[in-house]
């Protein structure tokens, strides 16, 4: 006695079907799979499966990076398509295996915006962009900084109100940018899970630390969402430290509602890291006590350890390991310094062992991978648990890369799903 | 091996529509939910198996009997003369082979390896439904598995057009 068809699918109880859904790995598969219907969209939806389906301590995970076009037909450039920004997926990347331009995601901005545009930061998929400003007449004014919040998830891109800048400004890696979303606003509550119900990502806000204006002090500039202009601090670090003082500013680590960047600061010759409470704008400085051989040429590399412990990654110069200090103390005293120790040091492992390799340099970090480049161009993503190095074999060799230049790309799948999924 | 052949302790199944099945009781606590049966002291005579027919019962049975681990501590008689590894690749033929069933009869099995709490079961069972989730059309995973899409059209165009990355 065979059942018929409509009668069998509707004999898959819930709690089956849970079984089944849990069991898909690939992520663009089971989000496809919610518009089956409405009774798989409430199961796929559901916190705890989520929390089910993604159960390690960080639910994020690397995708790729995004580094410049290639600005105005450089003969240089390799292999990149064109002007705007590209993303080079890592391998296994859930946004496709192929190179793409930042305009592929956004489909909802005008031809032509992107032309030119340097991706700053990241954060739970929205990426924030230096668009290229114009005056009345169609020539790039340097006296605006002028950015945009992409979605790339729902494809769609908002315009910041501009901010007014000295024609000196330099937007690279003197300043420190971070950008935080609604999940980071919630409460945490270890039993519960964080999400909230409406769409996290409708909530972001903005942070720029930087020598924004002409006397070279270090100003903070924040934006709301939820509100139309910045809020602006003259002198944030309320001392005579200028624009020349400080430099090298790493990506940022936002955590708790902190947000922490390192940087060198070349007076002291020494590292120093920032706390910067989001909600209340407030600022304390962090000395590194470490004897650390520095150069101002290689950027330094925050990253969020297990426990959410703050961590240094620190290339050694003779080989090819990297030390991981890690932060004692919860946060600096104010203007204090704070103890730090060496906990790990890895050894890294090339994919095919190149004694030609002389030098590696850390770029960025996201996720448990470290974007690292050899003297020859190429670049790599690297293991932090074990130490593997993957080239990135779409990378145009023959452009050099910095770490300003390299912006990581995380997917936070919980969240991805929330709100891509419930309104 | 002659005292272990009468010291088997045997067990009775009956399906709902009226048939019996006697097994070693190793062999029925291959099922998670009989094997706390046994060990609650629930199960002296027979247990009903509920919602399983008879038909797919006795596949079950068949799929326990082959997967009831042949080691032991009075049982290794068995793996002196086989090695693991053609043991484990013997198993893996003999699965392919039980699962090639008609799609009402594997979600069938899917059912009670879930109510009976087997996971080797659970997990070849419902392979074939994560592969057509994983790789085929939304069409196509609604036509495998005979679900009416209740969506407006207006309202899965919404879902399409906010997440484009995953429709791409």
């Amino acid at each position: 006695m065979e059942l018929e068809p409509a009668a069998i699918a509707a004999s898959l109880p819930d709690d089956l079907l849970l079984e089944i859904l849990v069991r898909v790995k690939d992520e663009a598969a089971l989000f496809r799979s919610a518009t089956v219907c409405k009774r798989w969209l409430r199961l796929i939806t559901d916190r705890w499966f989520l929390r089910r389906r993604w159960p390690q301590y960080s639910p994020s995970s690397f995708v790729g990076f995004f580094t410049r076009g290639n600005r105005h037909g450089e003969p240089d450039a390799g292999s990149l398509p064109g002007p705007e920004p590209c993303f080079i997926p890592a391998r296994r990347s859930a946004l496709g295996p192929c190179r793409r331009s930042l305009g592929s995601f956004v489909t909802s901005a005008h031809a032509g915006l992107f032309n030119g545009a340097l991706p700053l930061i990241s954060r739970h998929g929205l990426v924030v962009v230096r668009l290229e400003a114009h005056d009345s007449t169609g020539y790039p004014d340097r006296t605006i900084f002028q950015l945009g919040v992409c979605n790339l998830h729902a494809a769609t891109c908002v315009m910041l109100p501009p901010l007014k800048v000295g024609p000196n400004f330099y937007c690279y890696d003197c300043n420190g940018y971070a950008i935080l979303t609604g999940v980071d606003f919630c409460s945490k509550d270890a039993l519960t899970p964080t999400l909230q119900p409406s769409n996290p990502l409708s909530f972001f806000k903005v942070i720029i630390i930087g020598y924004t204006s002409d006397d070279l002090k270090y100003n903070l500039h924040m934006f709301s969402s939820d509100k139309s202009s910045w809020d602006e601090r003259t002198n944030c670090f309320d001392g005579d430290a200028q624009s020349y003082d400080y430099g090298s500013f790493s990506d940022a680590i936002v955590h708790n509602g902190l947000a922490h960047w390192i940087f060198h600061n070349y007076r002291e010759g020494c590292l120093q890291v920032t706390n910067l409470n989001a909600k209340t704008g407030h600022i304390s400085l962090t000395k590194l006590p470490l004897k650390l051989n520095y150069q101002p040429t290689r950027p330094s590399c925050l990253t969020l350890g297990i426990n959410g412990v703050l961590s240094l990654l620190w290339m050694q110069k003779e080989g090819p390991q990297l030390d991981i200090w890690e932060q004692r103390e919860d946060q600096g005293n104010m203007r204090g310094t704070s103890e730090w120790l060496c906990t790990r040091t890895i050894e890294l492992r090339q994919p095919v062992k190149n004694n030609e390799i002389r030098e590696l340099l850390v770029l960025r970090e996201k996720c448990g991978a470290l974007l690292i480049s050899d003297n020859y161009g190429q670049v790599y993503a690297t293991d932090l648990e074990t130490g593997m190095m993957e080239k990135i074999v779409d990378w145009p060799s023959r452009r050099s890369i910095c770490h300003w230049d390299s912006m990581l790309l995380e997917i936070d799948w919980p969240t991805i799903f929330i709100s891509g999924l419930t309104k | 091996m002659a005292t272990r052949e009468a010291g088997k302790k045997m067990i009775m199944l009956k399906s709902p529509d009226g048939m019996e099945f006697e097994v070693e009781e190793a062999v029925a606590m291959e099922s998670q939910t009989i094997r706390k049966m046994i060990e609650d002291d629930c199960a002296d005579t027979a247990i009903l198996i509920p919602n399983i027919n008879s038909k797919i019962l006795s596949r079950v049975i068949e799929y326990c009997n082959k997967h009831v681990p042949t080691t032991g501590a009075t049982g290794a008689a068995a793996s002196d003369t086989v090695a693991p590894a053609a043991l484990a690749e013997d198993l893996k033929i003999w699965d392919a082979e039980f699962i090639k069933v008609n799609r009402a009869t594997r979600f069938d099995l899917i059912q009670a390896a879930s109510y009976l709490n087997i996971k080797g079961l659970l997990d070849l069972t419902s392979q074939t439904t994560i592969d057509t989730i994983s790789d085929n059309s939304l069409e196509e995973i609604r036509s495998f598995l005979s679900t009416k899409n209740d969506y407006l059209p207006e309202e899965e165009q919404t879902i399409r057009r906010e997440n484009q990355w995953a429709f791409q």
